[in-house]
């Protein structure tokens, strides 16, 4: 057992023995007399066995208990006559010196005693008047029978069946007045009979003692209920304040516990009067057990069973449910039966509420320290009148006003318990709160000096709480700053309120880097996480979050990133660098090669012992060599294009056995120069048309065929057409057997400013462009360039251009067709034509001026001249020419403004733009300003005799007249 | 899961065992109801206390009890532990309830005029009867329940974080090594 159980067994132990010797020391005095309240009165003690009580007047009281004869009339049926015949002598048992105490019977009982008066100096009459209390109230028979002279007996009656109203003596227990005279000897008869229990002392009262026992009866009754009244209503008012239902269940038990007591005792019918039949005895067995029911109840709230006990809280339940049956079925039951039920459950609660209360408190409840002696002193109260009863202890009025003694104390230390229960609580709840501030002091600690940011916010974005560090990270100068900033600080957070507050909404969490100026000034990066804390409902609460500065973090990044970006610029750089480098060098190559055959044979021109042939040769190179110079400026000017992504296509109708025919014508000689063939191959059935850009096409088919011949030594170059059914595409695919590709090679081949290796650019030439300009007009024309090749074999390039037509009556299936046309079309030639009429040419370069000089004067033409826009207007205000060729770089006034001068004064004859910048937009632009078309500079002679010729030939000059 | 959920479910359960325990007596007094009605329409409300049914219904009820306390023992091993106190319950019960019970039954179905403090005995058997029966449902099904969760427990236990054939030796699968 342990140390402290052992504690609390000596302290009950203790307890015990200093209440036996409390209740011991009054009980030697009391033993002495009923009642001493002056030295004035005495009581009679009667000697054992002695039959007849002598009376004196001066004596207050005396005890019938010891002189009376006792018969028990179980079936009740006896008469007076009978009993008084002689013929029950024998049945007749004489006291055993105690009370009356037959327990809980229903049996009817007989006493006789004898009453002999006797004079005394207080006398003043022969008669004197006796006051008879049978120490119960609210008996069922109480039934006085005096005798008379002629052997009769009058009867005098003081039960419930005669209404107090009506009762010689009107008091709570059976009084009877009973008169002797001197010298008078009696035999009275006394029947009884109580269907509770049978405890009856017999008292014979001088009227002034009894009036004084009534007095003294009264007080006691008065402190009693006084004080179970007070204890009730003051913690009935403790319960109205605290709300706690200890205090209710423990208002509800005084109350009818008292209320029981007042009942039991008879004071509601004695105050209350008869006529309230509720009042009376019947209705005590219920009153009781709601009082036994309220105590469980207290006890429960108090000792915290369902929590601590559930085996204790089980038994309560149970213990609850047969008192609410009990309490049902004791309408039905008779009362004597109700009255041993409840005797029994009595001892049985108080039994167990005793060891609940012990337990608690042997398992640390300490609050149950005054449950338990409570509980002790009402069952102490309890346990000294049945030992009254029983005669084991005197019957003392303290004793016999034990029980309600003990009700009282116990009421009131089980007040003392609750008001020690509620500092116990007051003392555990500040212990809590205590620990609750230290952990919260901790906790701020950790928020205050935490290193991250950390804040609260409400849901519509006011911080109301952050550390300093938070206030830092932003900028402020306090946390009361950052406070006081409303939003501010929030917008900084949240950069994207609506986006992110749904992120906390559906995630519940969201990690956010964010780029932000501090307050102070300066900026800085952090890593913002928030968090959605939700309430007990499960609704959107606050928000909270940390900010953590990444500052550092971005810094060396960004540091690193711009290290990377530069260094891979550089070699970037570099590789353009040397790429350019290398262009370059191949551009300087190939200018220069020309360059050189074009001085070179022009000088030779001024050398006069030439001979008609050379001088033929010469010029014949000379051209060749400017046209090349000529197509590598056209590359480097589409290269520029694609670079700036202003190349554009035209998307027209290509005759393609036209367009393959000039290709075919281009090349077969020159093939045949270097030893090879070269051949178209149609593939039929195709169509005769593609949508595409004319110029164009051809520009890729000659770069594909230039690099077949440029790269074949033996064999020859094939071209084959056809119309690809998968790509729904038509396919030019330019096959040589010249050197081929590598697989290495092949992966560098459309890299702009690149060529197959750099050897390639020595041997063979070129820009690298070419391939890179054809690809990529492939593409603008919906294609694309494929390449298949065998290293020493050769290589196959084909060009995909186009898509279907939409009418198949253009597919042709065979040769012929497509033969005449072309014989059609080809019999159109080119020859100087002969024109007439009078051509105006501004122009500021002496060379091109007269170069167009020597072309129109072969036609037949009138030309003149003019140095800038503005003479060219003037000489349109002044003359009547049938066509203006319009340079547009020039002095004074430019082409273009001169062209929309001329149109906004009115004039609508037909002007030609004659110019080196042809790129498309500048086509576009003079077109709007009123150009009527656009010859480009170097000028091809058909292309320049064909356009003067479409505004000044026959034809037109025919239609005009 | 959160500890105020958990309690939540708890509870759930709890109510779901009660209500299906407080069908079963309720399907028990059934006849017992019948009688009562009957003996209501007659008139003798007094007879339902001192007749003997209230005792057959609470024999029956401890019976149940006690064979459901039986069950328990046999069939839950952790029982084991706790067996002598559970004989000690049974006992209690066959001796403070099922023998008074059963003897009540006798004497009130043999007597004409019994003492009427029976009709206070006779519903405080039965009340403490349906007690008992749903305090050892109550500990029969928790105990189930436990035992689900501690064999769940014992297989993830056993199942571990490797294979248990690596951590067996060779000759135990079956192909013994020369």
């Amino acid at each position: 057992m342990q140390i402290k159980s052992r504690v609390h067994i000596a302290r009950v132990i203790l307890y015990s023995a200093l209440l036996i010797y409390a209740l011991g020391a009054p009980r030697l005095v009391m033993a002495e007399s009923w009642i001493d309240f002056s030295d004035s009165v005495e009581m009679i003690k009667l000697e054992f066995k002695q039959k007849t009580i002598d009376l004196f007047g001066t004596v207050d009281s005396y005890s019938i208990n010891h002189a009376m004869e006792v018969l028990e009339d179980i079936p009740g049926e006896l008469t007076i006559e009978q009993v008084s015949s002689g013929d029950y002598e024998d049945r007749f048992i004489p006291s055993s010196g105690t009370i009356l105490n037959e327990g809980i019977t229903g049996y009817s009982y007989w006493i006789r005693f004898t009453l002999s008066s006797h004079p005394s100096i207080a006398d003043v009459s022969v008669k004197r008047l006796w006051y008879l209390e049978v120490g119960r109230s609210q008996l069922n028979i109480a039934e006085l029978y005096i005798p008379r002279d002629d052997g009769s007996y009058d009867v005098i009656e003081a039960d419930i069946r005669k209404p107090f109203s009506a009762r010689d003596v009107v008091h709570v227990n059976s009084v009877f007045p009973v008169k002797t005279l001197l010298f008078e000897e009696k035999t009275y008869y006394l029947k009884i009979r109580n269907d509770n229990a049978l405890f009856v002392p017999l008292t014979l009262w001088n009227p002034i003692a009894f009036a004084e026992k009534v007095a003294y009866e009264e007080f006691v009754y008065g402190l009693f209920f006084g004080g179970m009244l007070i204890m009730a209503f003051y913690n009935v008012f403790v319960f109205l304040s605290v709300r706690d239902k200890g205090y209710l269940y423990y208002f509800l038990y005084v109350f009818s516990i008292s209320f029981w007591q007042f009942i039991e005792h008879g004071h509601g019918l004695t105050i209350f009067g008869d006529s309230s039949g509720i009042l009376s005895k019947y209705y005590l067995p219920q009153l009781l057990m709601f009082s036994f029911f309220m105590m469980i109840q207290f006890t429960r709230i108090f000792l915290e069973t369902e929590k601590d006990m559930p085996g204790t809280e089980l038994v309560f339940n149970i213990f609850k449910m047969i008192i609410v049956v009990s309490s049902v079925a004791a309408f039905f039951v008779d009362y004597i039966s109700t009255q041993i039920w409840m005797s029994g459950v009595s001892l049985v609660l108080m039994i167990m509420l005793l060891l609940t209360a012990s337990f608690s408190w042997v398992g640390g409840n300490e609050s149950a320290r005054y449950f338990f002696v409570g509980i002790l002193a009402t069952v102490t109260g309890g346990a000294l009148f049945v030992g009254v009863v029983e005669g084991v202890l005197p019957a003392t009025p303290l004793l016999l006003a034990s029980a309600p003694i003990g009700t009282l104390a116990g009421a009131v230390l089980l007040s003392f318990a609750l008001a020690d229960r509620i500092k116990f609580l007051q003392s555990t709840a500040l212990a809590a709160n205590q620990r609750s501030m230290e952990s919260l002091s901790k906790f701020r600690s950790i928020f205050d000096n935490a290193v991250e940011g950390m804040y609260r916010m409400t849901l519509d974005g006011s911080m109301v709480s952050a550390n300093l560090s938070m206030a830092k990270l932003l900028g402020y100068n306090s946390v009361d700053t950052l406070l006081g900033s409303g939003v501010e600080a929030s917008r900084v957070c949240y950069s994207d309120p609506v986006t992110q507050y749904n992120l906390l909404s559906k995630d519940g969490v969201f990690q956010t880097e964010i780029a932000y100026e501090k307050r102070s000034g300066g900026d800085a990066w952090g890593r913002h996480s928030a968090q959605l804390i939700l309430d007990e409902n499960g609704k959107p609460s606050h928000i909270e979050g940390t900010l953590v500065d990444i500052t550092a973090r971005k810094e060396k990044e960004q540091a690193e990133r711009e290290r990377e970006k530069n260094r891979v610029e550089k070699e970037v750089a570099s590789a353009s660098a040397s790429a350019k480098g290398e262009f370059l060098a191949n551009m300087s190559h190939e200018i220069r090669t020309p360059l050189t055959a074009i001085i070179g044979y022009s000088e030779s021109l001024y050398d006069e012992e030439l001979t008609f042939k050379e001088e033929q040769n010469a010029v014949d190179t000379i051209i060749r060599s400017s046209h090349h110079l000529l197509g590598l400026i056209d590359d480097i000017l589409d290269f520029s294009k694609i670079e700036a992504h202003q190349l554009e296509v035209e998307k027209i109708d290509v005759d393609i056995a036209l367009l393959m025919r000039d290709i075919e014508s281009y090349f077969i000689m020159k093939a045949v120069s270097q030893g090879l063939y070269f051949k178209v191959d149609y593939q039929f059935p195709m169509p005769s048309k593609v949508i595409a850009d004319p110029k164009r096409l051809k520009q890729i088919l000659l770069n594909l065929c230039s690099n077949a011949l440029k790269f074949t030594k033996e064999g020859g170059v094939t071209i084959e057409v056809g119309w690809d059914e998968g790509r729904k595409l038509m396919r030019f695919s330019v096959c040589d057997t010249g050197i081929g590709l590598t697989e290495k090679q092949l992966g560098k081949l459309f890299q702009e400013f690149s060529q197959a290796d750099e050897s390639t650019a020595r041997n063979f030439g070129g820009t690298g462009l070419g391939l890179v300009i054809s690809k990529t007009l492939a593409e603008l024309m919906g294609g694309t360039i494929d390449v298949t090749s065998v290293p020493g074999e050769g290589s196959c390039f084909s060009a995909y251009i186009g898509g279907e037509l939409p009418d198949r009556k253009d597919w042709i299936s065979n040769w012929d067709t497509t033969k005449k046309e072309t014989k059609k079309r080809s019999g159109k030639g080119l020859s100087i034509p002969v024109l007439s009429g009078k051509i105006l040419y501004a122009e500021d370069n002496p060379v091109n001026q007269k170069l167009v000089a020597m072309l129109v004067k072969k036609t037949g033409a009138e030309l003149t001249l003019v140095e800038n826009g503005k003479e060219a207007v003037e000489q349109v205000e002044n003359n009547d020419f049938d066509l203006v060729l319009m340079d547009i770089q020039m002095p004074v006034m430019n082409g273009v403004d001169a062209i929309k001068l001329i149109r906004d004064k009115g004039y609508t004859l037909p002007i030609l733009a004659l110019t080196a910048n042809v790129m498309q937009e500048d086509v576009k632009m003079y077109n709007k300003v009123g150009s009527n078309g656009c010859l480009a500079k170097p000028i091809v002679r058909p292309v320049f005799y064909q356009m003067l010729e479409s505004y000044l030939g026959a034809e037109k000059n025919g239609e005009e007249t | 899961m959160s500890e105020k959920y958990s309690s939540i479910l708890e509870e759930k359960e709890l109510s779901r065992l009660k209500q299906g325990t407080y069908a079963d007596i309720l399907f028990i007094m059934l006849p017992f109801m019948a009688i009562l009605l009957q003996t209501l329409w007659a008139g003798n409300a007094k007879e339902i206390l001192l007749g003997p049914e209230l005792s057959i219904a609470a024999s029956i009820l401890t019976g149940l009890s006690v064979s459901k306390f039986f069950q328990g023992l046999v069939s839950d091993r952790s029982l084991g532990v706790y067996k002598e106190r559970v004989v000690l319950i049974i006992s209690a019960t066959l001796f403070l309830i099922l023998i008074p019970a059963l003897i009540m039954t006798m004497k009130l179905s043999t007597a004409e005029d019994p003492p009427e403090i029976v009709a206070f005995v006779q519903p405080a058997l039965l009340i403490v009867a349906i007690s008992l029966y749903i305090s050892a449902i109550s500990i029969i099904r928790a105990r189930e329940e436990d035992d689900v969760e501690e064999n769940k427990e014992v297989e993830e236990t056993e199942k571990g974080i490797f294979p248990v054939e690596m951590l067996k030796p060779q000759d135990e699968t079956g192909e013994k090594t020369p």
